[in-house]
């Protein structure tokens, strides 16, 4: 069959054994340091091997696959061979802890109804989970990672070098609804995302990536996997869970593999310069790591310098510290820093910010209390245009805070059967991005989100995602509550505060209430709630939004204006 | 080591990089650490390769759950077992 290498990822990948078949392609950094490269060939080889037995199952080009699994080998081989036979990945995070999570089931329900999946890969220990989908999905098929160990037929992977119009792959993004909405992306969208990022990387021969990002978060999967199969550029991967139990063997494997580039969200640097500790850096070299990129929820200046100034002994200058913006409805970033230069920063007047919306630049910091350190993000990729919208979309001057609209060509196609969002956020030629910046010439400062978005660790939430958990609390008045989430600069990540009305009729001692709403949220959605409020009945101020409620009572917290009947941090 | 010193270990590691403000006494050996959110699935992880690191064991991904490691004395009974 005939491709042009121009047109879709099948045909970048196909044009990549051709050329360099031998090439190093992937390896897995394991705890003990040992790792195997693979070449392209072999991955490519394995990838059809796997395809085969997707294809033997019934899935087709086309089809959508969801994956629920940890991001490791098992994982990456299934991914890359779904894409070979056209079948459109689509990655929904797996539970950390086991046992937790209990809404998941809801999620694939909600997932697979939505896009019609043709099927539902789990891991082995998750059967109870994929026998209660078969139930609820008789038309979907349900398989094992097992299912990959043996057989298949690389020869009978029926391989596809789709048009550019023809869909890629979907990404979920939080919803609105206490579901995740999906991201649909086109070939070409794909592709263009992939050429901006290698030309504002400036990505080139002999760099090496290493990712420990999940594949189910476009960071892990476009940013990295994607991008460094098609551009033929060697990546390294570390399982999620190695990263996060052991965060120094990121660095130990940028060391051992002469790594120039590698990504992470704020936490992870946070995280990593809290945690690592000494005997873990024996022996280690970061000097070839030109780009440590940060993305995917705010980036803080405190936690970029405590990473530099932690790791400059062991050859991280400050120009290696990069910025990034991008969302899921934009394949790939959208704006990057200077990939030769350093990030910029700017001091601005917090009151004319957050009053006026107009950032002042004063001087310096000075540890002054009236100024506030926002981080540029870069400028966008070369083919992009960007402009800051008012809420009646005019076009902002420099220094105006307003929406940051993008006029890209890698924008997703739609929100999948949702087209009252699409059109929402894909109206006027620019793709809406929900976020919250001004510019100065070109340069992009991200400064919060229109509408309230929890952000945990580069995972996002939405206030809705807490509505259903909090329902089934008795005590707790329904639909009266408020989730944001607060900026915490010595964990690099948001703290999630919850606030909530009881009703008059409760008789549970309120810390009763305060553990039964950590351990709801715990139990359905895997994640810690930093601190509880309980209000009297009665006494939440209305607003005619739910948007807005969440917002106006971060901002009451903020201020310190919340009373409550009991309060609870950990 | 015998179960005992695991707790004990187990619970001055909690209290140290968990619980900071916590006063001893109010965390209990069948305390529920993991449904309550006292750990989180970070602070989780955390535990476990303290765990790994004190007590020369490994811990597979599907082990680390609510079933070994939602209290202290599930979690002293697992590395036992993983010992064993």
């Amino acid at each position: 069959m005939t491709h042009d290498s121009n047109t879709s990822l099948q045909a970048m990948f196909r044009d990549r054994l051709t050329r360099n078949p031998d090439g190093k392609a992937l390896t897995f950094f394991n705890p003990d340091g040992s790792h195997t490269w693979r070449t392209f060939s072999e991955f490519y080889q394995t990838g059809c091997r796997y395809g085969s037995i997707l294809s033997r199952g019934g899935v087709s080009a086309g089809d959508v696959c969801v994956f629920m699994l940890p991001s490791d080998e098992t994982t990456a081989n299934a991914l890359f061979g779904a894409l070979l036979i056209g079948a459109l990945p689509l990655m929904v995070a797996p539970p950390v802890v086991r046992g937790l999570h209990s809404n998941l089931k809801d999620v694939l329900d909600h997932v697979v109804k939505t896009t019609s999946a043709r099927m539902v890969v789990l891991e082995d220990d998750e059967k109870a989970l994929g026998e209660a989908m078969q139930e609820s999905h008789p038309e979907t098929a349900v398989v094992y990672t097992s299912a990959f160990e043996q057989g298949g037929d690389a020869d009978a992977a029926p391989l596809v070098y789709p048009g550019g119009e023809d869909l890629a792959a979907l990404q979920l993004t939080s919803g609105t609804t206490g579901f995740p909405r999906v991201c649909v992306w086109d070939q070409n969208a794909v592709l263009q995302a992939l050429h901006g990022m290698e030309l504002a990387m400036k990505l080139g021969e002999g760099d090496v990536c290493v990712n420990w990002t999940p594949l189910y978060h476009d960071m892990g999967l476009i940013n990295n996997f994607m991008l460094c199969m098609a551009k033929d550029i060697p990546l390294v991967m570390l399982e999620t869970i190695n990263f996060l139990k052991k965060p120094a063997s990121w660095l130990q494997a940028l060391s051992a593999t002469g790594a120039t580039v590698t990504w992470s969200p704020n936490f992870g640097y946070a995280f990593t310069a809290q945690r690592v500790r000494d005997h873990h850096l024996k022996d280690i070299d970061l000097s070839k790591v030109k780009a440590f990129w940060n993305a995917a929820e705010r980036i803080h200046l405190d936690t970029m310098l405590a990473f530099q100034s932690k790791f400059e002994q062991f050859g991280v200058p400050l120009s290696a510290m990069k910025t990034n913006f991008g969302c899921a409805e934009n394949v790939g970033g959208a704006t990057f820093s200077d990939a030769a230069g350093n990030f910029v920063v700017e001091h601005v007047n917090k009151r004319r910010l957050y009053e006026d919306g107009i950032a002042v630049p004063e001087t310096a910091g000075n540890g002054s209390t009236n100024t506030v350190a926002v981080v540029g993000v870069g400028r966008p990729y070369p083919g992009m245009s960007i402009q800051i919208q008012s809420a009646d979309g005019e076009v902002l001057p420099d220094g105006h805070v307003g929406e940051i609209a993008l006029n890209t060509p890698s924008r997703m196609k739609a929100y999948l059967n949702n087209e009252e969002e699409t059109n929402y956020a894909l109206r006027d030629q620019y793709l809406h991005t929900g976020d919250y910046g001004y510019m100065r010439g070109e340069e992009v400062f991200w400064t919060g989100r229109i509408r309230e978005r929890i952000n945990l660790h580069g995972k996002k939430f939405d206030p809705s995602d807490f509505e259903s958990v909090l329902l089934h609390i008795e005590g707790l008045r329904p639909g009266c509550f408020a989730a944001f989430g607060v900026d915490d600069e010595k964990i690099g990540t948001q703290r999630l505060v919850i606030v909530s009305e009881i009703r008059d009729s409760n008789e549970q001692p309120l810390e009763a209430l305060v553990d039964e709403v950590r351990e709801q949220v715990a139990t359905h959605l895997g994640i810690k709630v930093d601190e509880v409020l309980l209000l009297a009945q009665g006494t939440m101020t209305k607003t005619s939004s739910g948007k807005r409620r969440h917002r106006f009572y971060r901002e009451l917290y903020l201020d310190g204006e919340i009373h409550a009947l009991s309060s609870a941090l950990t | 080591m015998d179960s005992a010193e695991i707790k004990q270990a187990v619970k001055e590691y909690i209290l140290k990089e968990f619980l900071p403000d916590e006063a001893p006494e109010n965390l209990s050996f069948d305390t529920a650490l993991v449904t309550t959110g006292i750990l989180d699935s970070l602070a989780t992880l955390d535990l476990v390769s303290f765990l790994e690191e004190t007590y020369g064991i490994k811990v597979a991904a599907h082990e680390v759950g609510v079933d070994h490691m939602n209290t202290i004395d599930e979690i002293a009974e697992f590395v036992v077992s993983k010992q064993g």
